[in-house]
């Protein structure tokens, strides 16, 4: 792929940091044009922010790397050229929206780069008031910026970078950290860019529901730092099986599904891969039409319950809770979950969700209401006694390391070692553990060392050693890539098969969708819904007052019905799409 | 309790500078005066709070038994002093009128200075207070450290309260003994810095790719201007300094005491 004026060009391009022994990118060859909207995906580690941190020069600028091959951004070689120096070409916004903050109020965010780059006055005044416009946060101008939501936080970090005026901007995961509704916010953000400012965009993400739409190209990595695959949306998901089972890279859900239509029908269905719902709800009428895909009315999908015991692990009666004397953060919070649920908490950021967890371990206790867990009211129970059958991984795994960071197997037998196993035991369940969680010939390395994706593996073999009954996950799948994802999942299912009951704090409403058997539904404090996925993907009125977003699998059967096909109720997963149609 | 209120008032309409001239001024007034006239300067640095910062009941409660509880400490170190008019005992600990005279006076020096440091940390937009050290001379590059530095504490407050929640329930905090409890904060400690460095390291990627640096230079949005209000109210406190000065000095050259002890 070669644009008509390249504003980026790279040739054989390989990158070794200078701890390691082997290269990141590994002979990468890319060009770039103007007002492209490039989408980069990849498995975890795969090279994709040594990429972005190349462009801007923070690579070597402030992390030493070897590089070789030839990398050229806007006339300028950023091996040479300083990353200050590149930032009137380069814009970067990095995944933690709080980390990269550099002032207090939002205005001053927004005029710190061009301040330092000796924009005058008064242009900076006129470029703070332009992108309030344009990133909608004009009432929050003298505001400090760590009070802003998430989604707002990520959104003054988009400004604050727009206002040096780069002619690329680069995003690296910028919705990690983020609600459903922080995400909306920051893609509606990137759609406005390209489309109303003609920008020049690189978005590094694994979420491509949203971004496969508006993106001109795709580069698809692989785990080695090469590049895969490179071109159009259609051109590169001709390949979705390859992108999707060897890569481990998600793909959008209306990608995946017209790509196991064409896998499982012997009719010609030409390469059309519909990118939108739209598209996609068009194709399967024509389809359906055609009689080359059927409704199976009389097959109805249902997730296997045959774990669920009739029994109480969490019992939350009125539960009330505050911090201090401050607002109501939980208000009369009451529900029950059985032994060998998956239930996923979900709602947007503020909603109380962390809250509520923390009280079911009892780091927090009710200032109003009764909480059983295990059968123990907390009440009564110490934090020791609750630990000991009810573990909570938290959203962010070096909260969780303690065992001095000597090495991974060390911190996966930490908790056996201090409940008093003998050492054959440890190294036995240890054992098991990394092979379960697949992180062979990370035993011996500090978990400080390991990727983000690594980490998070980590810490949830750590509280899974001493085969708790309650599982407790705060964004399990946070930073992770989809076969990752796929694998702590199927860990999970076996262990609620096993007996271990599961609780996750999700905003990925495909995974809840997928995995959970019950779903609670936190809005300020209050429970707004308490049942299966099911139910609630069929309540968009609901969904839309918590700020979120129903799996586009849903919206594309609730089209297809419209048009008067006659699918089942229910259909929320792609396996479930496919237990209703048969294609010939 | 230390951050910018952001509250509308007469003292945050003053600049920066002259409110941070004016904690010199009062930091040399203690020094001039004895502890019953450092008593009335702490009332009147509250009753600036109160009328002129508009600091409300919460804060100023939350500050001041923050300052009551150092003054206390100043109080008992009195113990250490040996005097010649006794007031009570401990046991064998005798406190001594001069050791209370001498701390006391130490005690609301240190009020006086504190005080006045919080009311200029309520009521000074840090960027200001930046924007005029640069403008006094100060590189921007050291003024803005520092700001950045000031930015991080609730942040690793914050982070501070997770990894310790987080380590309890992997069992950290059981071991009470003196060996155990001393793995358990080399463990949090270990815990917040790795954390702070990663935390840092994006603060320091986003600067660099923000031009931080740059130049030698920069403009400034809100640029540094002195305010009518904060001269005349540094005027008054200055005069204050001098006068006090001289009747210190006065009173050394007609009686050769001084007033402070």
């Amino acid at each position: 792929m070669s644009p008509s004026k390249p504003l980026i060009t790279i040739h054989d391009l390989s990158v070794t940091y200078d701890e390691t022994d082997h290269a990141v990118l590994n002979n990468i060859n890319l060009e770039i044009g103007e007002g492209e909207l490039v989408l980069v995906c990849g498995p975890t580690g795969c090279g994709k922010s040594t990429l972005a941190q190349i462009l801007n020069g923070l690579i070597p600028y402030t992390l030493p790397a070897t590089i070789t091959g030839e990398i050229e951004v806007c006339g300028k070689d950023p091996r040479v050229v300083t990353t200050p120096g590149m930032a009137r070409d380069v814009g970067l916004v990095f995944q933690d929206p709080e980390g990269q903050l550099c002032t207090l109020f939002l205005e001053d965010e927004i005029a710190f780069g061009p301040e330092n780059l000796m924009v005058p006055h008064d242009e900076l005044e006129k470029r703070v008031d332009h992108l309030l416009d344009i990133i909608a946060l004009k009432r929050f101008r003298y505001e400090s910026v760590f009070e802003l939501s998430g989604g707002q936080k990520q959104k003054a970090n988009i400004a604050s970078v727009l206002s040096m005026q780069p002619k690329v901007m680069i995003f690296d995961m910028p919705t990690a950290n983020l609600d459903p509704i922080g995400s909306m916010e920051v893609f509606k953000l990137i759609r406005k860019l390209v489309t109303d400012e003609a920008a020049t965009c690189i978005v590094i993400e694994n979420r491509l529901d949203e971004l496969v739409p508006l993106a001109d190209r795709i580069v698809v990595m692989t785990q080695e730092g090469s590049i895969a695959f490179d071109g159009t949306p259609v051109e590169v998901f001709q390949h979705s099986q390859i992108i999707m089972d060897g890569l481990g890279v998600e793909l959008p859900q209306v990608v995946e599904l017209a790509a196991r239509i064409h896998e499982r029908s012997s009719s010609s269905l030409g390469n059309r891969i519909p990118l939108t719902i739209e598209d996609t709800s068009q194709w399967m009428g024509t389809l359906l039409d055609k009689g080359i895909i059927e409704i199976c009315k009389d097959k109805s999908s249902t997730k296997d319950t045959s774990a669920i015991l009739n029994e109480n692990i969490v019992e939350v009666k009125d539960v009330h809770f505050s911090y201090g004397k401050g607002p109501e953060i939980l208000k009369g919070i009451s529900f029950e979950m059985q032994k060998g649920e998956m239930l996923a908490i979900v709602g947007n950021n503020g909603s109380g969700k962390t809250t509520l967890v923390k009280q079911l371990v009892g780091l927090l206790k009710p200032t109003k209401g009764s909480i059983k867990v295990c059968g123990m009211d907390l009440k009564t129970s110490n934090l020791a006694e609750v630990a000991a059958r009810a573990s909570y991984v938290f959203q962010y795994p070096e909260h969780q390391f303690v065992a001095q960071g000597q090495s991974v197997f060390d911190e996966i037998a930490f908790n056996l070692r201090t409940a008093g196993y003998d050492e054959t035991y440890v190294k036995e369940r240890v054992d098991l553990l990394i092979d379960r969680c697949q992180l062979h010939g990370k035993e011996t390395v500090s978990p400080y060392m390991l990727s983000g994706g690594e980490m998070r593996t980590v810490s949830v073999a750590c509280m899974l050693s001493t085969k708790p009954e309650l599982l407790i996950l705060d964004e399990p799948t946070y930073g992770q890539d989809h076969q990752r994802i796929t694998a702590l999942m199927m860990r999970l299912q076996e262990l609620r098969k096993s007996g271990t009951s599961v609780i996750m704090i999700s905003h990925d409403m495909r995974l809840v969708a997928e995995y959970a058997s019950k779903v609670l539904l936190l809005s300020y404090g209050v429970v707004e819904f308490f049942g299966q996925p099911e139910q609630l993907f069929e309540m968009p009125d609901l969904l839309q007052k918590a700020d979120l977003k129903e799996p586009p699998i849903c919206a594309l059967v609730r089209n297809l019905r419209s048009a008067g096909y006659d699918f089942p109720s229910g259909i929320i997963t792609t396996s479930a799409f496919f237990e209703a149609i048969k294609a010939r | 309790m230390f951050q910018y209120a952001r509250i509308p008032s007469i003292l945050a309409k003053f600049d920066a500078l002259s409110k941070f001239f004016w904690i010199i001024c009062v930091a040399i007034l203690v020094f001039i005066y004895p502890p019953e006239y450092n008593l009335i300067l702490f009332i009147v640095i509250l009753l600036t709070a109160i009328f002129l910062g508009h600091i409300n009941y919460g804060r100023l409660k939350g500050a001041l038994s923050i300052l009551l509880a150092l003054a206390l400490l100043f109080l008992l170190g009195g113990f250490s002093y040996k005097g010649e008019t006794p007031l009570f005992s401990l046991g064998s600990f005798i406190y001594y009128k001069e050791g209370l005279i001498v701390r006391g006076a130490s005690a609301a020096r240190i009020l006086n200075i504190m005080l006045s440091s919080m009311l200029f940390v309520w009521v000074t937009n840090p960027r200001d207070f930046v924007n005029g050290l640069v403008k006094l001379g100060m590189p921007y590059r050291i003024a803005f450290t520092i700001f950045v530095g000031l930015n991080y504490i609730p942040i690793l407050t914050n982070e501070m309260g997770y990894i310790s929640d987080a380590q309890k329930l992997r069992g950290l905090r059981r071991d009470k003994s003196i060996k155990g409890r001393l793995v358990q904060y080399k463990t949090f400690l270990v815990a917040v810095l790795l954390r702070s460095l990663r935390k840092t390291q994006i603060t320091a990627f986003a600067l660099d790719s923000k031009a931080f640096g740059a130049s030698t230079e920069r403009t400034y949005l809100n640029q540094f201007h002195w305010s009518t209000g904060g001269i005349g109210w540094l005027i008054f406190w200055i005069i204050l300094v001098i006068a006090s000065l001289v009747a210190e000095l006065g009173l050394h050259l007609f009686t050769g005491h001084l007033l402070a002890y």
